[in-house]
């Protein structure tokens, strides 16, 4: 069974989960968010689905011991974004966050993803659309703390840039503080190629429908995550109508 | 109406250097028409100015197809009133999977989108008739695909969109004898079904064997020198163009090729 939230009927969530597997689907249709969640021995995925199309400040809080969650952030909006998260990872746990921004706004957004003990593994993903007058600064932190022995901390970055954004700033940070781990960055950015649109465009595909499908591919959710959930056609429809009305 | 391509006295350059220098060809539905020529002289040039590609500038000259004036159509307007390039190069698009793009090329020629049902039904059925593999429709466009995959996936979109007039720039090159063959014949049963016209270049008498030209052209320095059937291809391919500069007393364009310089190295082996 999912749990659906709007932050819009309450903005300040504490979620304890412990010894349960669920899905976590949280609207975020106010303009403030204050989340907390303790997860214990679960399989747990959380989907952040933004909304509003003004203005969004969210502060995430995770603490996770043991089991494995996924954390899925979709901001097609048009909003201007304030992300603050902090996620520690204790215990043997496995977090892996998946983060997709189509930026024709001012996003703030800084991670930070701490593995707190041994045999902790965090692996982040974001993906970045930039058009224009889009504004993004993404600073995305892995820590790996003293002690933390045989912990893995991967992520990787990357971004498409299209038209004439306003500024580009994504930095993938590690901070390594035990030398028994295995960790890496990745950050790619890049701009649409002019031949693939035209190879597009030769199939009779038009501009618009060319640059969505090329932005779809960096934004898409991958269907297999959210196979499972009730809310699924939603979402779709949601991430859709984000990428409709963004582009052309 | 038959569906016919004329093009007129068509000169086209790129980076201001003229590389067709008044080409006049027609093309009808139904016929096979072979472009012959040395490389750089002007073949691939022709059939991407067809097509639209912004690189290339017509600074004289007219091409039309079926009495609309392709010049003054985007590049998409023309894959739509049934132009279609099979690139010697196609693009890898690493994110898009094939069957993604498919559909929206299929969609953009259509009122209502096309069912699942359907497209995948007419997808599997060209998938298996040019013996690819089975998770194609799920694989990126061309990422990864080796060249003969990529020349093939050219085919099968060809095959897909049912174009009227389809122009093959070298699409049997990078393939095995055996995919030749199976290709050339999968060519020439679109053609037969959809009456097509085909503009085909191609350095291979074999190809040209099978596939069996109707009309065939040899484009020298940016012009059409000589024109005949499939037997100028096969005399070509015996004699090769010589002959055809001694008797026309004139030159091929030296193909230009890009200079290799090195950047230097971005690191020094201490021991060596």
């Amino acid at each position: 069974m999912d749990r659906i939230y709007h932050t819009s009927e309450k903005n300040e969530l504490k979620l304890d989960i412990y010894n349960k597997d669920t899905n976590l689907i949280i609207y975020l249709d106010d303009e403030t968010a204050d989340i907390t969640y303790d997860i214990k021995d679960s399989e747990v995925k959380i989907f952040y689905i933004i909304l509003n199309d003004q203005f969004i400040d969210l502060k995430e809080e995770g603490h996770i011991s043991g089991g494995h969650v996924t954390s899925c952030l979709f901001d097609l909006s048009k909003a201007d974004v304030h992300i603050k998260s902090v996620i520690k990872v204790f215990d043997g746990a496995k977090l892996d966050m998946i983060n997709k921004y189509l930026v024709t706004k001012d996003k703030d957004i800084t991670i930070d993803c701490i593995n707190m003990t041994k045999d902790t593994e965090v692996n982040i993903d974001n993906s970045a659309v930039i058009l224009d007058d889009g504004h993004i600064e993404l600073t995305c932190t892995g820590k790996i703390i003293k002690d933390a022995k045989r912990s893995i901390s991967h992520q990787k970055s990357r971004s498409l840039v299209y038209g004439d954004p306003k500024h580009v700033d994504i930095r993938p940070i590690l901070l390594i503080e035990e030398s028994d781990v295995e960790a890496s960055h990745a950050l790619s950015s890049g701009t649409i190629d002019d031949d693939v649109l035209y190879y597009l465009n030769s199939r009779g595909i038009d501009k618009v429908d060319a640059l969505r499908l090329l932005i779809d591919s960096y934004l898409k959710c991958d269907e297999e995550l959210i196979k499972d959930l009730e809310e699924k056609d939603n979402i779709l429809s949601i991430l859709q109508r984000g990428l409709e009305e963004n582009v052309g | 109406m038959a569906n016919t391509l004329k093009i007129k006295d068509l000169h086209v350059s790129v980076d201001d250097k003229e590389i067709l220098k008044g080409v006049s060809l027609i093309v009808n539905e139904g016929e096979v028409h072979a472009l012959m020529g040395p490389n750089g002289n002007g073949k691939s040039t022709l059939l991407q100015t067809i097509m639209g590609h912004p690189k290339y500038i017509v600074t004289k000259g007219s091409i039309y197809f079926n009495d609309q004036d392709v010049l003054a159509m985007t590049v998409d307007q023309r894959a739509k009133v049934g132009l279609f390039l099979g690139m010697q190069n196609p693009q890898e698009i690493s994110g898009v999977t094939n069957s993604d793009f498919l559909k929206a090329a299929i969609n953009a020629r259509r009122e209502t989108p096309i069912s699942l049902f359907a497209f995948y039904k007419e997808m599997e059925g060209n998938i298996k008739k040019l013996k690819m593999k089975d998770d194609l429709a799920h694989r990126f466009v061309n990422d990864g695909f080796s060249g003969g995959e990529k020349k093939r996936n050219e085919i099968l979109q060809m095959m897909v969109l049912k174009p009227k007039i389809a122009m093959l720039d070298e699409i049997d090159s990078g393939l095995d004898v055996d995919a030749i063959k199976l290709v050339a014949d999968s060519i020439l049963e679109a053609k037969e079904k959809e009456n097509m016209g085909l503009i085909i270049v191609s350095h291979y008498d074999r190809f040209f064997s099978i596939i069996k030209p109707t009309h065939a052209h040899v484009i020298v320095d940016g012009k059409i020198v000589v024109e005949g059937d499939n037997e100028l291809v096969e005399k070509i391919d015996s004699d090769g163009y010589d002959w055809l500069y001694q008797e026309l007393q004139i030159h091929p364009r030296v193909e230009e090729k890009p200079l290799v310089f090195s950047l230097g190295t971005c690191a020094l082996n201490p021991r060596s």
